[in-house]
């Protein structure tokens, strides 16, 4: 269990003003995954979560309650700066996942059987198309309701649920290959 | 096209996606979709901890940027300003400021009285204007032009005022000493209670310069009046007496015609000598008459001539005096913002009131019909960027 799932998602009433240190605490690590699941590259994903963070405080008074939720607002707001940093390299930057603590890891708690099934998984993830990873990103780690999903991609509630789940069924299936 | 109806199985798979999510144990046909969710994230990425501690630095201090000192300071006395001024307070502020000034802009351009003014400058088209000769409309004679010279009943056209020839036989070139026919209206305004005296004085300035008080009429009252003067002043004093009267109140208009009859003069003249020299015939004719037959014709010839020469040399007065004397027509109205006092009463105020209102509505109307279109084009290029500026971003994820 990651520190940032154990923490409940604050709910506010509608009219409530944004809480930006609240949020920041509650969505920091799960704007970090999900934009370095994007970018592939976690220099630049620390450079984008920085400069996420910094756009939402600069504009957290144009967050309207009425128009979503304070973490999908926030991922909007990273997804945009993840996406600009996407068009400006124009490339894809290679995973800098720091593999040795992660073979350390496995090799340490979990054994062969568990190293398998997340060398299977990662290698699902990366024959997944980028729409579909994000979508699995948001879902997995950044935790967000198919209400936020869709306001995060600028779609209908039930097209976010569409799209989710044909993205994971294409992740069951690529896992299952 | 994306088919957005989930099948309940499909829903079912979601709702065990967001069980593992949450740490909810999940039906067994779908164990599979709780390993995954659970293998899938332990996948995430962490941020390293110096990153997280200077993040949370960044955050604690509200993303503060290092600023030149000059700037830090100008940037502190603002702030300072604005804590002391609250928006609010400010907003109202410069906006009563803004209203003051466009207030005081058009007040001033109200009470100087530009628009009336701008009006008694011209000259009206409809000046009655004696049917011989061609007319010239003018502003002003110049002072002391050739009018002063002419003490006697022959009136010279000033040098500045170019008389059209006449047409047909009234046209005499080259011919210096110009009769000219002059007339003149002044129109002045005055408060209500002051338009007696005006009277008064115009009648003042009548005896002055010698001329007479053709007809006069004078009607005042508390809400306003009215008078009206023609008046007959010698041409050598007309600039005189016009400028005498210009200064007895507000000129609203002042206008002078200048009416050529030379020609026509000069036709009188020529057959009044000719019916001279007629006569002189005659009387040789009689002096040398044999026959009381002849005698008679030559009398009953002479009479009628003499009655031609009487009635050319009337004409040939009637003439001198259009020349001699100028016509002055004098009206005087009293100013509506002038009320009856010369004060600026609460009438005057609720008047000026409209009226300023009328002119910011005015100028709200006009900036709207400039601005909105502009906000129009303002609103399309934004709206266009925005929509090439996500298309471009999810072309960005597309290509990774």
């Amino acid at each position: 269990m990651t520190e940032t799932l154990a923490v409940a998602i604050p709910t506010r009433p509608a009219e409530q003003a944004l809480d930006f240190d609240a949020l920041y605490r509650t969505s920091r690590d799960d704007v970090f995954a999900y934009v370095a699941s994007l970018l592939r590259d976690r220099s630049a994903a620390e450079d984008v979560t920085a400069m996420a963070f910094e756009r939402a405080f600069r504009r957290r008074r144009t967050f309207s309650p009425r128009r979503g939720s304070p973490r999908g607002w926030l991922f909007g707001i990273a997804r945009n700066a993840a996406l600009d940093e996407l068009r400006r390299r124009k490339r894809v930057a290679p995973l800098v996942a720091d593999p040795e603590d992660v073979s350390a890891t496995l090799a340490a708690e979990d054994g062969a059987e568990l190293a398998l099934r997340r060398e299977v998984v990662r290698a699902g993830l990366e024959r997944l198309e980028a729409r579909d990873r994000e979508l699995i990103a948001l879902k997995f780690f950044a935790g967000l309701s198919n209400v936020e999903l869709a306001g995060v991609l600028g779609v209908s509630e039930s097209n976010a649920g569409t799209l989710l789940h044909r993205a994971v069924s294409k992740l069951r299936k690529a896992c299952h290959a | 096209m994306h088919d957005d109806t989930l099948t309940p199985e499909a829903r079912r798979e979601l709702a065990a996606v967001d069980a593992a999510l949450a740490g909810d144990r999940v039906d067994p046909d779908l164990v599979d979709i709780e390993r995954l969710v659970l293998a899938v994230r332990d996948e995430r990425e962490r941020p390293s901890g110096p990153f997280c501690e200077r993040l949370d630095a960044r955050v604690a201090e509200r993303f503060a940027r290092p600023r030149p000192a000059g700037v830090a300071r100008a940037l502190g006395l603002v702030a300072a300003a604005r804590a002391r001024t609250s928006r609010r307070m400010l907003l109202p502020a410069l906006g009563a400021a803004a209203s003051l000034l466009l207030v005081v802009v058009v007040a001033t351009s109200l009470l100087t009285g530009g628009g009336e003014d701008t009006l008694t400058k011209d000259e009206p088209a409809g000046l009655s204007a004696p049917a011989t000769g061609g007319a010239v409309q003018e502003r002003q004679a110049a002072p002391g032009s050739a009018d002063d010279e002419a003490g006697n009943s022959t009136t010279v056209a000033p040098p500045g005022v170019a008389v059209p020839p006449s047409t047909g036989a009234d046209t005499l070139p080259g011919r210096q000493d110009r009769r000219v026919e002059r007339a003149a209206t002044v129109a002045l305004t005055t408060a209500a209670n002051r338009i007696e005296d005006v009277a008064d004085d115009v009648i003042g300035v009548t005896d002055d310069v010698g001329g007479i008080v053709v007809t006069s009429s004078v009607n005042s009252g508390e809400r306003g009046g009215s008078a009206s003067f023609q008046l007959r002043v010698p041409t050598g004093r007309l600039d005189e007496a016009l400028e005498k009267l210009s200064k007895l109140a507000h000129v609203r208009s002042r206008t002078q015609n200048a009416d050529d009859i030379t020609g026509t003069f000069v036709s009188a003249e020529d057959r009044l000598a000719a019916s001279r020299a007629e006569r002189r015939g005659l009387l040789r004719q009689l002096a040398a008459a044999d026959t009381t037959n002849e005698t008679a014709s030559v009398r009953a010839r002479l009479r009628l001539v003499q009655q031609e020469i009487a009635a050319q040399q009337a004409e040939l007065r009637r003439l001198r005096e259009r020349t001699s004397f100028s016509v002055v027509n004098v009206t005087i109205d009293s100013d509506s913002r002038s009320g009856t006092g010369g004060g600026w009463t609460p009438r005057d105020a609720w008047n000026d009131a409209v009226r300023i209102l009328e002119v910011i509505a005015g100028v709200v109307l006009v900036s709207l019909a400039v601005l909105l279109p502009l906000g129009l084009l303002a609103g399309l290029a934004v709206f266009g960027g925005r929509i090439a500026r996500r298309r471009q971003r999810e072309q960005a994820l597309d290509a990774t």
